[in-house]
């Protein structure tokens, strides 16, 4: 199935997205009542990414990557910033191909990125005037998209 | 780089596998490192241990310039009789000669397993005559292997 214009942008602008202090055993350092903190194996945050898929209609199938009409990129991982404060990053993302064949999701903040097949680098905001890039280890899988009857 | 058969025979028959019995509240019975399951990164991390150890590097690539797929499986809670297992483990598949598919070699260098795209069934011998063939998750990742 060939997704439409539009249907690609609905594709692409789903994401999963956490983002928290974690202690040395990668938990939640501070956790706060009330919020909500992602803690998922891999194959836990891609069935997130597929029933949000599911619910907006799609059937998906995995499928050689040359059949695939969208790429779902999870990534999971705990890096170091300053003072040796330990964050866990975790998510997925929707890829969908564009007019030139390039693999394009939408960031949390609306912004357009290429997949990048050998890594994966976030820009994470602090402040308005701070932000860290950081590399993290991640999983693609390339499925099949297509309409439910 | 295009490898030659030797090589993806080599290469086709790494592979990792462990079953644990898990205990009624989930424990898996056994010390792995770390005294826990590994994640499927962990898992891929040993698979590119092994390929350096055989003097390959490997780095994540477009699928269609990769010379080998890392698939790493992972099935939490099989039920085999009463008893619960947990599966995990990881395989690498080559470019069968002259095909287009993915395959696996034991080390008796003959091809095993087709990769399937859509699924992954391994075969766990739970008892000598009683084989059975297990659905588990999986992730691929398609890598370039050179020396």
């Amino acid at each position: 199935m060939i997704l439409t214009a539009e249907q690609k942008e609905e594709i692409r602008e789903i994401l999963l997205w956490s983002f928290y202090l974690v202690d040395e055993h990668g938990k939640p350092a501070n956790p706060i009542q009330g919020k909500e903190y992602l803690d998922l194996r891999w194959d836990q945050i891609r069935r997130e990414i597929m029933n949000q898929l599911e619910k907006k209609g799609y059937e998906v199938q995995f499928v050689k990557p040359s059949q695939a009409n969208c790429v779902i990129r999870v990534f999971n991982d705990v890096k170091t910033y300053e003072y040796d404060n330990k964050y866990r990053i975790l998510g997925g993302n929707c890829f969908v191909k564009d007019i030139t064949g390039k693999w394009i999701s939408e960031s949390s903040l609306g912004n357009p990125f290429e997949l990048d097949y050998e890594k994966h680098e976030l820009r994470v905001w602090f402040f308005q005037d701070e932000y860290w890039m950081v590399k993290v280890n991640f999983f693609d899988t390339y499925v099949k998209l297509t309409r439910k009857k | 780089m295009s490898l030659s058969l030797k090589r993806k025979k080599e290469i086709g028959c790494i592979r990792l596998a462990w079953c644990f019995m898990l205990k009624p509240n989930g424990d898996p019975i056994g010390v792995f490192p770390k005294r826990r399951l590994p994640t499927s990164e962990e898992i891929r991390e040993m698979v590119l241990e092994e390929l350096a150890e055989k003097g390959y590097s490997a780095r994540t690539i477009r699928p269609a310039d990769a010379n080998c797929v890392i698939r790493v499986y992972r099935n939490l809670k099989h039920t085999h009789n009463v008893e619960s297992y947990c599966l995990i483990g990881a395989v690498c598949y080559t470019k069968a000669h002259g095909s287009n598919k993915w395959v696996a070699y034991d080390e008796n260098e003959n091809v095993i397993e087709t990769m399937e795209y859509e699924n992954h069934r391994i075969e766990n011998i739970f008892e000598p005559e009683n084989s059975e063939k297990i659905e588990t998750d999986f992730f691929d990742t398609y890598v370039k292997v050179t020396t």
